[in-house]
């Protein structure tokens, strides 16, 4: 998986599919302390349906409830087995997958055997199903006070009409009510499985001693195949167009979304290369040295909190600009009409700028264990390689920016709105 | 170096290059506002590259070079820094040379700021300040961040702990230019500046570039790294307030008497891993696994004012229950209570931390400059592990034995 950009970098990342089905990704990083090893698993809210009633249909939050209940032993508490070793172990669920983690600055062999301990375990214990659910309940409740969560759950709710991730991945209280040991046993035993899981290490570490313990360790044989993610498009047209909201906060908070269409037929590396081209669009429109973002800093538009990001997966895809601001009415109106006019403002001196920036920014990527194992892990997720993806956006020219702009269509947006309820206090 | 202290840490563990200037000063309410705006003007524009979006351009021209700034307290010492973060050319196609054009750069923004009249410009100015009002205003959204400013108002009334460095809302609006650009200029004639460069380089090279574009004149400051103000406690303070929140926030805090560069320094260190502050912690396991009365519950160590603080989300009507057993796993430390097993693992909890500090340009320049502060010499990874090995049951019992209870401050729900 080396090419110039890689050679040139003097970094390399070795990936293997060993006999179980496991996919194991490796890179090495001379002189680092820490060793960071990712297993996660295909399995998250998108897997889950809101009207779990069918036969093998799973009720939102049973990803994340399932991550829980791993960490639940009668006996030993991992937390406590990992820090015997000297590492720390952590674990979140997102939207396509479960992700459970560990770093460590001394030999990793143990961990890595505790992680595949972790969650590969055989059985899900009857026992601390309730005390989880209390924990999760005020997991829930804690996601309440925060409004930035809050914002963006409002958004994807408004966005979609059907398609899984509209509901949150924790769940709601009602809806891990549905959970219980049964459920989370048949969803460990379709998702948990080796042929559904990536293991990414990261650290001062050799390749092949990392192939070796993964195709040894027993909790690793051969098995079920890997379940199929049921792919679940839907159209253009949002469930709802507004959301506004009154909250107890300072300063106005606006959110806008367009949806995306997903051609059925757009490769993960396809998918990559199209939020790469939006986020071109967002630099022009949005980025600190656009003409456009000084205009709306000076009519007190927006501040520092501006921010835009694409997403675009297989069968979902969405644009997001947000901003905190004192005139949501007016700031709602200058972002859509900049989405408007946004084939004339595209300026080809700054997109070669642009280019330079985001090179710039891959090569750094690899100053950090932790940000260097998130970011091969989301493109060992759609077995994408991040060395032939930093050498396609060398070939990006402008008209391929050009290409994906009709999508910001008028009837594909959302607008989401929270006010502050009072009069303004002292903060 | 002529007026700054240089700190050269070499290593080719990164891609960057990184630049980090100091400037420190006495913390005083009267400059907190300016030296708080300060750096963000200095990001607004220079003299050749007028405004935030040319200056930005110019810096993604480098390949995404980063200039950026900020402002915090640090014992006694209000703490301006700027920094420059550049991709090492040697990683560019066709060797490209981009470091002495980011080091001018950098310069540029220090050094040559736009001014009209001899002062900033007005409009940027107040552009700054509606930004940093906003970001002050955000703030009140983060409830674990608010509830945690509202402890230290009341824990420090008479302190300067009690400000926000990041700048004070009410009166910002009263800053002008003039007064700015006063301030501008006593940083850069008489501030103590340090100077942290990171990067694989050649010591003598990077060391001529680094002098070629930055000079300041002979200056006598001492700063003074640690806060040394106090108050007498004759019993502790509980405060309650009422918010839109559905978890309560609870906030506590504790006075105690080691700091940073002292002896016990290392074994305080150890007792906020065993108390709050690690993965296998007595807070975590007792209060919040145990006992399920908290979501969250960890501990922070502030070691250059001598406080110690817990932060907690707590079920709305278990706030009490919650602040007893707190308290009782802390007096547990000071009585001993604990196995030399938990002695072990929060030790091991902080020599990772050290380790894997190593691994970051930001960790590697705290602690460079933490040591150097503190200690007069240059870091040691090896003799710091040695010395946190070292630390004692007895060591931390003392260390727990010795916080002194301040203030107990709760958010909670409305209507209760």
């Amino acid at each position: 998986m080396d090419n110039d950009f890689s050679r040139r970098l003097n970094e390399t990342i070795v990936r293997r599919t060993l006999p179980s089905g496991l996919s194991v990704t490796v890179l090495p990083k001379a002189g680092f302390h820490k060793t960071e090893a990712h297993l996660a698993v295909g399995f998250g809210s998108i897997d889950e349906d809101e009207a779990a009633v069918t036969e093998g249909a799973f009720p939102p939050g049973t990803a994340h409830f399932l991550e829980h209940m791993l960490f639940e032993h009668a006996e030993a508490d991992p937390t406590a087995a990992f820090a015997r070793v000297g590492a720390q172990v952590n674990a979140y669920t997102a939207a396509d997958v479960t992700d459970y983690y560990c770093s460590t600055t001394e030999p990793w062999k143990p961990a890595l055997d505790l992680l595949f301990g972790l969650v590969l375990r055989p059985d899900i214990p009857a026992a601390g199903i309730e005390k989880e659910r209390e924990i999760i309940g005020r997991e829930i409740q804690m996601y309440e006070d925060d409004v930035n969560d809050l914002i963006y759950e409002d958004l994807l709710n408004a966005l979609y009409r059907e398609h899984p991730v509209r509901h949150p991945i924790a769940g709601t209280v009602a809806s891990i009510a549905a959970i219980d040991r049964g459920v989370l046993a048949a969803a460990h035993a379709v998702f948990y499985v080796p042929a559904n899981m990536h293991l990414v290490v990261v650290g001062d570490v050799d390749p092949e001693e990392i192939f070796a313990a993964a195709t040894v360790h027993p909790a690793l044989s051969a098995g079920t195949a890997k379940p199929m993610r049921r792919p679940r498009p839907e159209d253009h047209v949002p469930a709802k167009t507004r959301v506004d909201r009154r909250k107890d906060i300072k300063n106005d908070m606006l959110m806008l979304g367009v949806k995306l269409d997903r051609p059925a037929d757009r490769t993960p590396f396809a998918n990559d290369l199209d939020e790469i081209a939006w986020s071109f669009v967002f630099d022009q429109l949005l980025g600190k040295a656009s003409p456009s973002v000084q205009d709306l800093f000076r009519r007190g538009l927006a501040n520092e909190s501006l921010e835009a990001s694409a997403q675009c997966e297989p069968d979902y895809g969405h644009l997001v600009v947000y901003t905190e601001t004192k005139k949501p009415e007016a700031a709602a109106k200058a972002l859509w009409s900049l989405f408007d006019r946004a084939g004339e403002l595209l300026d080809p001196v700054r997109f070669e700028t642009a280019k330079r920036r985001l090179v710039g920014n891959y090569i750094q990527a690899f100053n950090s264990i932790s940000a260097l194992a998130g970011f091969v892990l989301d493109y060992a997720l759609e077995d994408v390689d991040v060395f032939d993806l930093i050498a396609a956006i060398d070939g990006l020219g402008i008209d391929d920016v050009r290409r994906i702009l009709p999508q910001l269509r008028k009837d594909a947006r959302v607008t989401v709105t929270y006010r502050r309820d009072a009069a303004p206090k002292r903060p | 170096m002529d007026g700054y202290r240089l700190r050269l840490v070499p290593t080719s563990k990164f891609k960057t290059a990184y630049v980090q200037f100091r400037f420190s000063a006495p913390f005083r309410p009267e400059t907190l506002n300016l030296r708080a705006l300060l750096p963000y003007v200095l990001l607004a524009g220079s003299a050749a590259h007028p405004t935030k979006r040319r200056l930005n351009d110019a810096a993604d021209r480098l390949y995404g070079a980063t200039i950026g700034g900020g402002v915090a307290k640090a014992g006694m010492m209000s703490v301006v820094s700027l920094s420059l973060a550049v991709v090492n050319e040697r990683f560019l196609p066709g060797g490209t040379s981009i470091l002495g054009e980011a080091l001018d750069l950098f310069a540029e923004v220090l050094f040559r700021p736009r001014f009209r009249l001899g002062v900033f410009r007005k409009g940027a100015v107040d552009s700054e300040i509606r930004l940093l009002k906003e970001d002050i205003e955000a703030d009140y959204a983060d409830k674990a961040e608010y509830s945690f400013q509202r402890m230290a108002e009341h824990m420090f009334k008479d302190e300067l702990a009690r400000f926000r460095p990041k700048g004070d809302y009410d009166t910002l609006d009263a800053v002008t230019p003039a007064a700015l650009t006063d301030s501008y200029r006593d940083m850069i004639a008489s501030d103590f500046v340090e100077c942290t460069v990171v990067g694989a380089f050649d010591d003598d090279a990077i060391v001529g570039e680094i002098a070629r574009r930055f000079a300041f004149g002979e200056r006598a400051a001492a700063p003074r790294w640690i806060d040394t103000e106090a108050k007498p406690i004759a019993s502790p303070e509980t405060v309650v307030e009422k918010g839109d929140v559905s978890q309560a926030r609870l906030q506590i805090g504790w006075r105690v008497p080691v700091r940073s560069g002292s002896d016990r320094y290392r074994a305080m260190l150890v007792a906020n891993a065993l108390f709050g502050d690690s993965d296998t912690s007595a807070l975590f396991r007792i209060v919040r696994e145990r006992e399920r009365l908290c979501y969250y519950v960890y501990s922070v160590y502030a070691a250059t004012k001598g406080a110690l603080f817990v932060s907690a989300g707590v079920e709305p009507g278990r706030e009490e229950a919650a602040v007893r057993l707190v308290a009782e796993v802390l007096a547990g430390i000071a009585a001993g209570t604990f196995a030399p097993e938990d002695l072990d693992l929060a030790k091991s909890a902080v020599i990772k931390r050290l380790r894997q500090s190593t691994d970051s340009i930001r960790g590697i320049v705290t602690d460079h400059s933490h040591f150097d502060r503190h200690y007069g010499r240059a870091y040691d990874l090896a003799e710091n592990v040695a010395a946190i090995q070292g630390v004692t049951a007895a060591d931390v019992a003392a260390c727990a034995a010795d916080a002194v209870l301040d203030t107990v401050y709760f958010l909670t729900k409305k209507g209760d």
